[in-house]
């Protein structure tokens, strides 16, 4: 899916957008110095103690040389949004942002950036904990731009909508909370948590999977020799074969095989009924990365995995490729528990499966067809002690409740 | 530019505030320990924070959480047992911050806890300006006030680095660090001139000690002079060099006559006229010759509190300046024979005792400025009236020692100890005796040993010790002089030796608190005599010139000009600088005006405001948050009465509807009235056609031209004529009523 980046100006030589907001609060700090002033001035006035004048009237410029010196510098700084790559939940990733400063001579100090993520499709907005990560540069310095990046770590997969960033700076007292707010709308899309498998997960050996690849060869760019047949115009001058050429006279070109394998089905079976705790959410999550991390694994293998869940609205067929596995990993980072697509018979099997071999992950009870498939492994997300590496551990956002709590 | 730092050592963001919290934290030890001279603090404290920062923050290592928070109760426990034994006062607040500053610096986990130390150093900065108003405290909270605010902003900056995840060990740029520095001095400026502009512009003297003595400071309190004088203890004796009072003298012309040679001046405190075991105290207001006199004192109207019996003109006048006197009625130290006294710039309350020439006047606190008026008597003849009669003094509490030894100096000496025997003129001789007597015989000695049970203090002092302090010298005086029938009272007070020729005038310290006599040498005439040895009066109050000293007068001299310029500055003062511009126009006033009606008009009107006052903060707090959180209510709202207005301002003609709409309008209503209303749907020309059948003629041909009118104003463009203007809509609504009214004459039924 392409990633719409809204923000304008972002070409070099340009500034960026102005700001659609500006926000002034008085923090915490910010009330106490307060209080603290009301308590000099009463000792002062009390004591007429001139000294506490003094310290009083320091006080009093504390808070106006506060809020001009924040104003001032904070409102030449101006912001333009990088767009947000492809994000992993549990893997730390970074937001990045341009910041120019259009003041002549002030330099901005202490500049905090952060996100207000917004309604997201998938309805996974609570608790991403974006809104608490903070990007930012110590110093700004006048007419120049930095880079600044935003470290968050995705709690969850989905899809995050955002939009409003805001710029804040407490310099110099940290008395009063300045923020300037820009508008850039983005996506943010995050994939499932990866997993590491164990090594062999494809192995024979379990119910009814016959292992290994099976070689129909094709014509291909394999590494195989298949046969040798005339030049034809077009073909690529590094697949000649020179010394058959002389022999012959003629120009020949080789051809080689490319394995075929057979295709992989990913099923992840339906659950029943929408998720009622966070630990049966958790092995859906499980489900989800278990699937992509499968469809990468055969991948490495060389072969075409397909993801059926048609009553998520997911039905890909089996394929190969980089932009594949990006493909199916975005389609499982939208898929909505709680009101899934649905659409296609949910116990349906995928279609050309006798010919395939099947890889079940059981959410909910699997259908009969699934279970007498002649060529399925089961992979259960409630137990991955059998399907994950030796020595690897689920990341946090995988893992029950109950032990995280232990942890 | 090029950084001249090697990249190896030039600071990080952490660094520089690890570096500006550490001196923030010294600033705020020093300051407190300034201004209190507490050693015990600075030893306490200083140690224990130079060593909390070698074991935590210097070693980047953190003390254990346990740890921590066992000291945090110790702290708490001792803040707690130290407000018990000696009340919530500044020192003890102090001290609880001195050790939350320690705890604190063990426990530098997380970047707040940084923005906490510097908190607590700034804690302790307060606690010095309200211990302490002196030069040194002063230069302390300058010095302070730079440091913290550098603090600060590489704690901000540090904190906002962490916040975002920026590497706070990376090197700082040169610019960066240029571009800091140069800011920090903008704002150091900025907070100095506003401060300054505050502190000179904010009124004084505004409810004044309301909550009692809290936020007050001491700057040289009149200590070292005691109203009563207990033979055996301290008293009087100070080696302080605090100054407590600052006076010049001039002449009759004005002119400045202080010098370094000249005499010293006793400055008198307190009368003492009873003796008792070694005790100088009061005399009990009933036995005390002449009267208390008290009066409102204005600079324009002096008083004169003794009519001298040499009948002599002032001629010699002292203006004192007391650095900050006691609460309530404090003695204003004057030179005998006080001729006129008046007080400076503000008229006083203040009461004066004629038999002892006491001056006495009623202060808050602070500093006071007076003028005393004296005529130097030491010269001129004693003025004995002939047949004066001598009085008699009470000479049955004093010892038979002392009696006897001031017979035998006397005797020796040829003059009659017996007052009956002895003519009045030769009572100054024998007075005079019996000082030369004590100078020369006795020695001088601050060390003080206890009496021996069953003596009597001054007849030990006069028969077995032979040394002592000027309390000694001063009681021993006054005893001989009565047990020979020359009446004596003992005077506690400042002597005046310590000039300063910079600044002009002369500076009295602590250390300057002496005791002397009076005797009365003729009827109602008294005079001063001093036993004290003069070898060792020089020695402690007319201090040979040394470097030492020029760089005290110099210190003094800058410490002159803090106390008149700014530790003293107030209403009269700040009147002085700003002149009209120091007007308040009577808000202050009204506004003392406004409390004392809350103050004394009870119960229900205090209810009243303080329940007006909740109600509008409610109202305030509710309208802010509205403001804040449901703008689009407030759009809408005023949208909504904006349409309403323009509806009421339409409909009483106070804004015009443009002459199509008026036209269009008055077509309308026509047609209604004509019994053939036209339907929103209808195009208004189609309309007028079909209906022109049921419409008189005139006004259907009215009509007609009139819609003509009408769309070609609003179709411009399709027609061909001229664009009509306001008049021709004026003409069309003028010819519609027209028609109408014929219309209805036509069919108005006829007789």
């Amino acid at each position: 899916m392409t990633q719409r980046n809204a923000s304008r100006g972002n070409r070099a030589g340009q500034s960026g957008p102005s700001p659609v907001a500006r926000r002034s609060m008085l923090g915490w700090p910010g009330f106490l110095f307060v209080g603290i002033t009301v308590f000099l001035a009463v000792g002062a006035i009390n004591s007429q103690n001139n000294l506490l004048f003094w310290v009083f009237g320091v006080a009093v410029a504390g808070v106006i040389v506060s809020g001009v010196v924040s104003g001032s510098g904070l409102m030449g700084v101006r912001l333009v949004a990088h767009p947000v790559r492809t994000l992993e939940a549990g893997v730390p990733g970074e937001i990045s942002y341009t910041l120019e400063s259009t003041n002549r001579r002030l330099g901005v100090f202490g500049l905090e950036i952060r996100e207000a993520a917004v309604e997201n499709e998938s309805k996974e907005s609570g608790g991403t904990g974006l809104c608490d990560a903070a990007g930012g540069v110590p110093y700004l310095a006048p007419k120049a731009r930095e880079r600044a990046t935003l470290r968050w770590t995705p709690p969850r997969r989905g899809l995050l909508e955002l939009d409003r960033i805001g710029v804040e700076s407490r310099f110099p007292f940290g008395l009063l909370v300045k923020t300037l707010e820009f508008s850039s709308p983005r996506r943010a899309l995050v994939l499932p948590c990866r997993l590491e498998l164990r090594h062999g997960v494809f192995d024979a050996g379990r119910s009814g999977m016959t292992g290994g690849t099976s070689k129909r060869s094709r014509s291909g760019a394999g590494s195989e020799f298949y046969s040798i047949r005339e030049y034809t115009p077009g073909d690529p001058r590094r697949i000649i074969a020179w010394r058959p050429s002389a022999r012959r006279g003629d120009l020949l070109v080789v051809e080689r095989t490319e394995p075929r394998s057979r295709s992989l089905w990913v099923w992840v079976t339906k659950p029943d009924g929408q998720p009622s705790s966070e630990d049966e959410r958790c092995i859906s999550e499980r489900a989800f990365s278990l699937a992509l991390a499968l469809v990468r694994e055969g991948a490495r293998q060389h072969r075409s995995v397909g993801v059926w869940m048609p009553w998520a609205g997911v039905t890909i067929a089996p394929g190969s490729g980089r932009a594949f596995e990006h493909r199916i990993g975005e389609a499982l980072a939208l898929v909505d528990l709680d009101t899934p697509a649905g659409g296609l018979d949910a116990d349906a099997p995928p279609p050309g499966s006798s010919e395939a071999e099947m890889l079940l992950i059981p959410l909910g009870t699997p259908p009969a067809e699934a279970s007498a498939h002649p060529r399925q492994l089961t992979f259960d997300p409630r137990e991955p002690s059998d399907w994950l590496a030796s020595g690897a551990e689920l990341p946090a956002p995988l893992m029950l409740q109950r032990k995280a709590g232990r942890r | 530019m090029t950084n001249r730092i090697p990249r190896s050592k030039q600071p990080t963001i952490r660094a520089a505030m690890r570096r500006a919290v550490a001196m923030s934290v010294v600033c705020g030890i020093a300051t407190y320990g300034i201004a209190s001279g507490s050693g015990a603090f600075i030893s306490l404290v200083g140690v224990g924070v130079v060593v909390a920062w070698l074991l935590c923050p210097a070693s980047g290592r953190v003390a254990p959480r346990r740890a921590i928070n066992a000291g945090l109760l110790g702290v708490v426990g001792l803040g707690v047992l130290q407000a018990m034994r000696m009340g919530f006062t500044v020192d003890t607040f102090a001290f609880f911050i001195g050790l939350l500053l320690v705890v604190k610096l063990l426990d530098l986990r997380r970047p707040s806890d940084w923005g906490q130390t510097i908190t607590l150093s700034t804690a302790l900065v307060v606690a010095g300006v309200l211990t302490s108003n002196t030069l040194l405290t002063g230069l302390a909270l300058l010095i302070s006030t730079v440091v913290l605010l550098r603090a600060v902003l590489r704690y901000q900056i540090y904190a906002a680095a962490d916040r975002g995840g920026h590497d706070t060990e990376r090197p700082v740029s040169w610019a960066h660090r240029r571009a800091l520095n140069r800011i920090q001095r903008g704002i150091a400026v900025s907070v100095f001139v506003i401060g300054s502009v505050v502190f000179l512009f904010l009124p004084r003297e505004l409810g004044t000690e309301a909550f009692g003595q809290w936020g007050g400071a001491s700057m040289g309190q009149s200590t070292g002079f005691s109203d009563e004088v207990t033979l055996g203890q301290p008293g009087l004796v100070s080696e302080s060099p605090t100054p407590v009072m600052d006076i010049a003298v001039v002449d009759r012309a004005g002119n400045n006559i202080g010098s370094l040679d000249s005499p010293p001046v006793y400055l008198r405190g307190a009368v003492l006229e009873d003796y008792a075991e070694g005790r100088w105290k009061p005399a009990p207001p009933s036995a005390r010759r002449g009267q208390v006199l008290a009066d409102f004192v204005s600079p324009e109207m002096p008083i004169r509190p003794w009519i001298s019996p040499h009948r002599l003109l002032w001629d010699t006048e002292l203006r004192v300046t007391i650095r900050s006197a006691r609460p309530g009625m404090t003695p204003l130290f004057t030179a005998w024979e006080p001729l006129e006294l008046a007080p400076v710039r503000v008229g006083r309350f203040i009461a004066f005792h004629t038999g002892l020439g006491t001056v006495q006047a009623d202060q808050a606190r602070g500093r006071i400025e007076y003028r005393v008026r004296i005529a130097d008597t030491t010269l001129r003849p004693v003025p004995i009236d002939p047949g004066a009669v001598r009085r008699t003094v009470e000479r049955s509490s004093i010892p038979a020692g002392v009696s006897d030894y001031a017979g035998a100096i006397l005797t020796d000496l040829s003059i009659d100890p017996d007052p009956a025997n002895r003519p009045i003129r030769e009572d100054i001789i024998a007075v005079r005796s019996l000082t030369n007597h004590l100078k020369n015989a006795f020695t001088y000695t601050l060390e003080d040993q206890p009496i021996p049970p069953g003596r009597d203090a001054t007849e030990w002092f006069l028969n077995d010790r032979k040394t002592g302090h000027c309390e000694y010298f001063a009681s021993a005086l006054a005893m001989m002089c009565r047990s020979v029938g020359i009446n004596s009272r003992v005077v506690t007070g400042y002597v005046m030796t310590d000039y300063n020729e910079v600044t002009r005038q002369y500076i009295v310290r602590e250390s300057s608190a002496h005791a002397w006599i009076e005797a009365e040498v003729a009827p109602a005439v008294w005079m001063t005599f001093d036993a004290t040895p003069s070898a060792e009066f020089h020695a402690i109050h007319q201090p040979e010139p040394s470097f030492t000293r020029s760089v005290m007068n110099i210190f003094e001299t800058i410490e002159y000009a803090w106390v008149t310029g700014v530790v003293a500055y107030d209403s009269e003062t700040r009147a002085g600088v700003f002149g009209p511009l120091s007007s308040d126009f009577g808000l202050l006033q009204a506004g003392g005006r406004m409390i004392n009606r809350l103050r004394f008009g009870g119960s229900s009107l205090m209810t009243r405001a303080i329940g007006t006052g909740i109600v509008v903060f409610c109202l305030s707090m509710l309208g802010g948050l509205i403001v804040r959180h449901r703008r689009e209510w407030l759009v809408v709202l005023l949208a909504s009465w904006r349409a309403w207005l323009a509806g009421i301002a339409e409909r009483i003609r106070l804004t015009r509807r443009p002459p199509p709409e008026r036209l269009r309008g008055a077509m309308l209503r026509a047609l209604h009235r004509a019994g053939v209303p036209k339907p929103a749907h209808e195009p208004m020309r189609s309309f007028i056609d079909d209906a022109s059948g049921a419409l008189p003629a005139p006004l259907a041909t009215t009509l007609r031209s009139s819609c003509d009118l009408l769309y070609a104003a609003r179709f411009r463009a399709l027609s061909t004529g001229r664009v009509p203007g306001s008049g021709d809509f004026h003409e069309a609504i003028r010819a519609l009523g027209a028609s109408e009214k014929t219309a209805r004459r036509a069919t108005a039924p006829s007789e």
